[in-house]
């Protein structure tokens, strides 16, 4: 689903080289829901944006759903990420001028797709995370739980390859993460692979393999037995 | 440094695009501006030139004598006392051809010496045939000399010439011609051909093509010739008062005559001078919406740099900066802004007089308009950024910790 | 696409209504102030006589003073002697001549029932009605006989006619010019006027049509009061109206059309013999010179467009750029305070092209906007220069084109002044702004 070897990302300013990360590798499989966590300044958000293709690298191979993104240009890394890519970040992301319906719409709009086929599909992604009956409300109207829950949407309206998660559960209070978490293991027991960067190894637990980077490698493998939702430890 | 100008630089180097832009807007504004008041000045000057006559006091009419029928001396005699006659007319004058701004009327070349004298030496000036109340009805000033007599007053015949004439010069022209020698009792010819005795010199005064070379360059003749049309000016308080009356006394004695075009000496010096009017007014108005734009301009990219900067502010707050200092930095900031832009728009504006000289034959810009409209510029664009800025200098030290 | 990307900009424009007044405001300032003085521009610009520019000519003789050069034009007299004129008249081989000359002349009904009227006439041969157009209502141009014969016959103006006649068909009817008998051959319609009026641009190119047109030779019998210029350099002996005609002094202004370049070559040829003919009676003392001016070179060296109309135009498009400069400021602004939505777009899987185009179509809802107000601005500024300049009262008036011109023009500025800002804005890594705010 996701390869990357070798990976190698430098940061240049006029003054200071930082390698963000050396020699990366990690590969991950269809259906699979790693969590990778680490401390901050190990090279967590350089994975991130690099996965997400939302930065090039400098060195190695990524491969994403059988395609060498490598070599690919900024506007086909637009559209893979925006077919492949579900995103799912801390800070929620909505457009605050848009309501629900028309946030879930955004990616669907640059996909090109009919109106008819974006309606159905924005529809059935607000059921899934139960918000179908406010699609008509701002974002500025939902609790920050329901805000995610809108974003989560978003990415799977797209019916993507992958969710990508950043912090998902980072700006909620602990109900709410609970409930964002059970939602983020339902989708993954329907069979979306999903990766999340987190620094909190309480919710690493609940995925079914845990990534540690530190100083832009991966350093530990640990597997995890996917842990139902009930025996979630309260953070 | 206290004025913080090496942070303040840097920072606008970093961003580049914003100040490069706001640079070049300002620039360009005090490119214009500099020119426009140049210009400007050069208008008001035009329009505020003395006319050298008593031109608020004055109003003008042309009588046409009915078809086939020629004007008499008696006829011209007899509506000059009508006039005199009226309430509020002061003084009234025959004036052949036509009258100061009219813009229509003879010219020709004056010299010293006849035709033929290789040494002559000739000026164009206007020819305004008129009679001896003309001086004193225009209110002219004599200098030197005296007015005509009633009695030199040669009403001659249409398409003849008149006899022996004499003539009331300006000084501009005496001085051209006599080189600071009196001209009183001497000859000048007219065309080369026709002799006049100088008997008298007037201050300078517009004549009927103001905007020529010759506009101060005037000739008084003794003479009126009796064709069927003459003009008559009158002298008094509140001469657009007494139009109706003027109109009202040439026509009682023949209402088959034309009575045409009274109006006001003021009223055609308006008209003559309208398109500076107009031109005064446009670039009035183009100076005024030019430092509204741009105050437009200062304020939008002020309040988009302080809330960029919030943080980094809060954080100067936190770490001991006053209110004051952080107002100031802003402020600064604009006046460096509006200093870069005051030396290019200098450069625009000299490279602009510089066009304007070379293909519109005008008088070079002044160095010095570009930096006063900048100066200019500058107290308007730190007036903008004043709001902007003190919303900044409000914002509280715990923005540096609420990330 | 397009439609989503404009939702999205009235979005935005809605959210900032303040700013998004005073960028609409800017632009509309500047398209309004270039409207204005462009209009005008091309009005005092234009050639009424384009499509006639090949076969029309003003024709200019030097005649002038062997000592001392014409102070005016191209140094040549605008106008001719009337010997001069009669002789192309008579003797030319151009293919129609026009001889003109403006007067007054005073103008009533023949039972005297109406006070007396002075009136701006023009005499002309009948060519001038075919050479510059004159529509007629009634009736038509004189007969060639009447032409040369300086017949007492007339052309008035519908004012004229319904001053006199009202209502009744005026041509065979008489008035009385200058207190003699004239029969009224034709009425021009009234919507004829030449902006700028070519035909005389010697006492202002923006004046209303005459209202009488007298046959030119009648100048032949009887001398009229001349409302145009009459210019001389000799000093001559002048004691009737014989002299007069006979003497030096320019004051006819001379018109020819020669439909083929043989023809014009033969008119040449003519001008050529006739001058130095003229030179073995002592005239033309100067070097030979003439001039075959087409309209729009005659517009041209009479300075029609004024240096104020140029300066106008040169302000008013710098206050344009202006203008635009600081719609690009206002823009730049508010794009890079959007940045982070435009962040999430690109993640979210929006090229830069898209990003881009969204802008760009913000930019042009401005834009629109702006060139909207613009146009009803530039409205008010015809107004207020028809109310400042006297004498372009008919002449400042936007024409369908014009606004056609100008709202593209809007738009294409509102959409490069959108372009920096939106290029910025799409140039922002989208990585930077996706972490927790």
């Amino acid at each position: 689903m996701l390869a990357m070897q070798s990976v190698k990302k430098i940061y240049r300013t006029d003054m200071i080289e930082t390698h963000a990360l050396r020699d990366f590798s990690l590969q991950v499989e269809p259906g699979e829901f790693v969590a990778v966590t680490g401390p901050s300044g190990s090279g967590k958000t350089t994975f991130l944006s690099i996965a997400g293709l939302l930065e090039s690298f400098d060195a190695g191979r990524y491969t994403l759903d059988g395609q060498d993104v490598s070599a690919l240009s900024d506007a086909e890394r637009s559209r893979l990420r925006n077919e492949k890519i579900g995103f799912i970040f801390q800070g929620f992301n909505l457009i605050p001028d848009l309501n629900l319906f028309d946030n879930v719409d955004v990616p669907l709009r640059y996909r090109g797709l009919a109106a008819r086929d974006r309606r159905q599909r924005i529809e059935r992604a607000l059921e899934q995370v139960g918000l179908a009956s406010r699609a008509k409300h701002l974002p500025s109207q939902l609790s920050g739980g329901q805000q995610q829950r809108v974003a989560i949407a978003r990415a799977l309206a797209g019916r993507p390859a992958f969710l990508l998660a950043d912090e998902p559960t980072g700006n909620l209070d602990s109900l709410m993460a609970r409930q964002v978490m059970d939602m983020l293991g339902e989708i993954n027991a329907q069979g979306m692979t999903i990766v999340m960067v987190t620094h909190d190894p309480d919710l690493a637990r609940r995925a079914s393999r845990n990534i540690q980077i530190v100083d832009g490698q991966v350093t530990d493998f640990s597997l995890y037995e996917p842990a139902p939702a009930v025996q979630l430890v309260e953070v | 440094m206290i004025l913080d100008t090496a942070p303040i630089l840097k920072s606008l180097w970093r961003s580049k695009v914003g100040p490069l832009l706001i640079i070049a807007q300002l620039a360009l504004s005090i490119a214009i501006i500099s020119n426009a008041v140049f210009f400007l000045q050069g208008r008001v000057d035009k329009i505020q030139r003395e006319t050298g006559a008593d031109s608020q006091a004055l109003a003008q009419v042309w009588v046409k004598e009915r078809p086939g029928e020629l004007l008499r001396q008696e006829i011209i005699e007899r509506d000059l006392e009508n006039l005199r006659a009226l309430s509020g007319v002061r003084n009234a004058a025959a004036i052949g051809q036509s009258v100061p701004f009219s813009h229509s009327g003879g010219s020709s070349g004056f010299s010293r010496l006849p035709e033929g004298d290789p040494k002559r030496v000739s000026k164009p000036a206007a020819t305004m045939p008129a009679d001896h109340a003309a001086v004193a009805t225009l209110g002219l000033t004599l200098v030197e000399g005296r007015s005509f007599f009633p009695e030199e007053i040669d009403y001659y015949p249409r398409n003849q010439r008149p006899g022996t004439a004499s003539a009331i010069i300006t000084e501009s022209l005496a001085e051209f011609l006599f080189e600071g020698q009196s001209p009183v009792g001497q000859t000048v010819f007219l065309a080369g051909a026709v002799p006049l005795t100088v008997v008298g010199v007037v201050e300078d005064f517009l004549g009927y093509f103001p905007a020529t070379d010759f506009a101060y360059d005037n000739v008084l003749i003794s003479a009126i010739e009796l064709s069927e049309k003459v003009n008559y000016v009158v002298q008094g308080e509140d001469p657009a008062g007494l139009l109706p009356g003027v109109r009202q006394a040439l026509q009682n004695t023949d209402a088959r005559r034309i009575v045409k075009d009274e109006r006001t000496m003021a009223s055609m010096i308006r008209v003559h001078y309208s398109d500076d009017y107009a031109m005064v007014i446009l670039l009035l108005l183009v100076m005024v919406l030019l430092v509204f734009v741009n105050t437009l301009g200062v304020v939008g990219i002020t309040t988009f740099w302080v809330n960029q900067r919030r943080r980094q502010v809060g954080i100067r707050r936190a770490l001991g900066a006053t209110r004051l200092a952080i107002l100031r930095y802003f402020l600064v900031e604009n006046v460096i802004l509006v200093t870069l832009a005051t030396f290019v728009g200098a450069c625009l504006a000299l490279m602009a007089g510089h066009y304007f000289t070379a293909h519109h034959a005008m008088a070079a810009l002044p160095w010095w308009y570009a930096p006063f409209a900048g100066g200019v510029m500058l107290i308007m664009t730190q007036a903008a950024a004043w709001w902007p800025s003190q919303r900044a200098a409000r914002v509280p030290a715990r923005e540096a910790i609420a990330g | 696409m397009v439609s989503y990307y404009l939702r999205l900009a009235w979005l935005s424009v809605k959210k900032t209504p303040v700013l998004s007044a005073l960028m609409v405001l800017a632009i509309a300032m500047g398209i309004a102030a270039c409207l204005t003085t462009l209009t005008l521009y091309q009005v005092v610009s234009s050639n009424p006589l384009a499509d006639k520019n090949a076969v029309t000519f003003a024709v200019q003789l030097d005649s002038w003073d062997p000592n001392e050069d014409y102070w005016a034009v191209n140094g040549v007299p605008e106008q001719l002697t009337y010997q001069d004129a009669k002789a192309i008249y008579r003797t030319g081989n151009a293919d129609q001549t026009v001889l003109t000359s403006r007067i007054g002349v005073t103008v009533e009904a023949t039972d005297a029932s109406t006070p007396p009227k002075v009136e701006d006439a023009r005499l002309a041969t009948r060519d001038f009605f075919s050479v510059f157009d004159v529509p007629f209502r009634y009736g038509g141009p004189w007969s060639a006989t009447a032409d040369a014969h300086g017949e007492q016959q007339v052309v008035i103006s519908t004012a004229l006619q319904h001053h006199f006649f009202a209502g009744e068909y005026p041509v065979g009817k008489s008035v009385m010019v200058e207190g003699e008998v004239y029969t009224i051959v034709g009425v021009m319609d009234e919507r004829w006027t030449m902006t700028p009026s070519v035909y005389d641009l010697n006492t202002g190119a923006f004046k209303e049509p005459p209202q009488l047109f007298l046959p030119f030779f009648n100048v032949e019998r009887r001398p009229f009061a001349s409302w145009g210029n009459v210019v001389g350099w000799k000093n001559e002996d002048v004691r009737s109206h014989q002299d007069f005609l006979a003497t030096e002094m320019a004051w006819v202004q001379t018109w020819v059309s020669l439909n083929t370049p043989e023809a014009r070559a033969e008119f040449e040829q003519f001008l050529v013999n006739y001058i130095h003919n003229e030179k073995q009676k002592g005239r033309f003392e100067r070097p030979l010179k003439y001039y075959l001016n087409t309209p729009e070179q005659w517009l041209s060296i009479n300075g029609v467009v004024s240096r104020d109309n140029r300066i106008l135009v040169y302000l008013s498009l710098a206050f344009l750029a202006v203008c635009l400069v600081n719609a690009v400021v206002l823009l730049l602004a508010k794009f890079l305070r959007k940045a982070p939505e435009a962040g999430l777009r690109r993640a979210l899987g929006a090229s830069r092209a898209a990003v881009f185009v969204q802008h760009l179509a913000e930019a042009a809802v401005i834009g629109a906007l702006g060139s909207a107000l613009g146009l009803l601005l530039s409205w008010f500024g015809l107004v207020g220069v028809r109310s400042l300049y006297s004498h372009y009262q008919e002449v400042a008036v936007m024409s369908g084109f014009t606004v056609i011109a100008a709202l593209v023009f809007a738009l294409v500025s509102a959409l490069v002044s959108g372009a920096l800002p939106a290029w910025q804005v799409s140039r922002s890594q989208p990585a930077r702004y996706l972490k927790a705010q």
